[in-house]
């Protein structure tokens, strides 16, 4: 831009335009000075491409974890289908200091409550068991002992093969 | 952000932007106020930035005025006749003690400008902007803007010295 534009602008510029009135400023001040429009879409600065990024982490991630878990050999377990009585509270005893040293479960006894034929899939065993668990704990200074037996009954159904 | 100071040093320069589109000062700063309005949402949600914020003033203004040209098209001929019939009714200038007359006489250059020229003029003389935020609030090039501001500011010169000898 040459001189003389520069100077023509500056001319033009001392003719000042009208500004807001006092009560349409007033208005509109009020209206600035209301709580930010909080939306939960809001992004921060980074953008949604932080969003997408970290989503496609994830998928990566479960990914992953997927293909690990598939290639572990398969360990039959007979399923626990029920458990009458829950399984002893730790938390509390370890909460107040306590340690656990010494844990056990043994089976006392155990009925073979027949064959069970499911509408589908294989005919299965089911086999009732009563456990007894048994739990020690002991404080870490005063060296003074819990023990803690429960008895746990428990039905495990385990599939036959009849091939 | 001083949205007081914001308000006060852009305030003249967007209305005058938006009298391009609006027939009454009344209906310039309703624009303008909603610019400001939509501006700081804006801001708030993410959407626009702070460093950028009177580029998208302008826009957003830009918007608002034309939100309210299509918002009664019936309202908006009526008006645009007034406008045409009267367009020194409502004075876009403060008057000069001076010189009276120079501000009819502007505002009069000014309404003969191609709007596309006018409102890169507006933005650069009276808002202050470079031609790079002229071209980011118009979504045209820097170079466009440079080339409108000039067309513009020769015909600008040329209707004012016409007035000035007839």
């Amino acid at each position: 831009m040459n001189d003389n534009m520069e100077q023509f602008e500056k001319e033009l510029r001392e003719t000042r335009p009208r500004g807001l009135s006092a009560a349409a400023k007033d208005q509109l001040l009020q209206r600035l000075s209301e709580p930010s429009p909080t939306s939960h879409w809001a992004m921060p600065r980074t953008g949604w491409w932080a969003v997408w990024l970290s989503a496609a982490a994830l998928v990566l991630v479960a990914v992953w974890l997927g293909v690990k878990y598939r290639e572990q050999p398969a360990v039959p377990v007979a399923p626990v289908v029920a458990r009458e009585t829950p399984e002893p509270a730790q938390k509390p005893v370890a909460q107040q200091g306590l340690r656990l040293v010494a844990a056990d479960t043994a089976v006392v006894e155990q009925k073979d409550r027949g064959i069970v034929m499911p509408e589908r899939g294989r005919p299965m065993r089911v086999m009732e068991y009563r456990f007894m668990d048994q739990v020690e704990w002991e404080h870490p200074v005063e060296h003074n002992r819990i023990r803690v037996v429960r008895p746990r009954n428990g039905v495990i159904l385990t599939g036959l093969n009849v091939d | 952000m001083d949205w007081n100071r914001l308000v006060n040093e852009r305030g003249p320069a967007l209305v005058l932007y938006a009298r391009q589109w609006l027939a009454s000062h009344a209906e310039a700063e309703d624009a303008v106020q909603e610019g400001f309005v939509r501006t700081w949402r804006a801001i708030s949600t993410g959407r626009a930035q702070e460093e950028a914020i009177v580029p998208y003033l302008y826009r957003a203004v830009r918007s608002a005025a034309l939100d309210c040209l299509r918002r009664d098209s019936r309202r908006q001929r009526r008006e645009q006749k007034d406008f045409e019939d009267k367009p020194d009714s409502e004075p876009f200038f403060l008057p000069q003690e001076a010189n009276p007359e120079t501000a009819a006489g502007l505002q009069d250059a000014l309404q003969s400008l191609p709007p596309e020229q006018r409102e890169v003029v507006v933005m650069k003389v009276w808002g202050e902007q470079t031609f790079d935020a002229i071209g980011h609030a118009l979504e045209i090039s820097p170079n466009t803007a440079a080339s409108r501001y000039r067309y513009g500011m020769e015909a600008l010169r040329k209707s004012l010295k016409q007035e000035s000898v007839t």
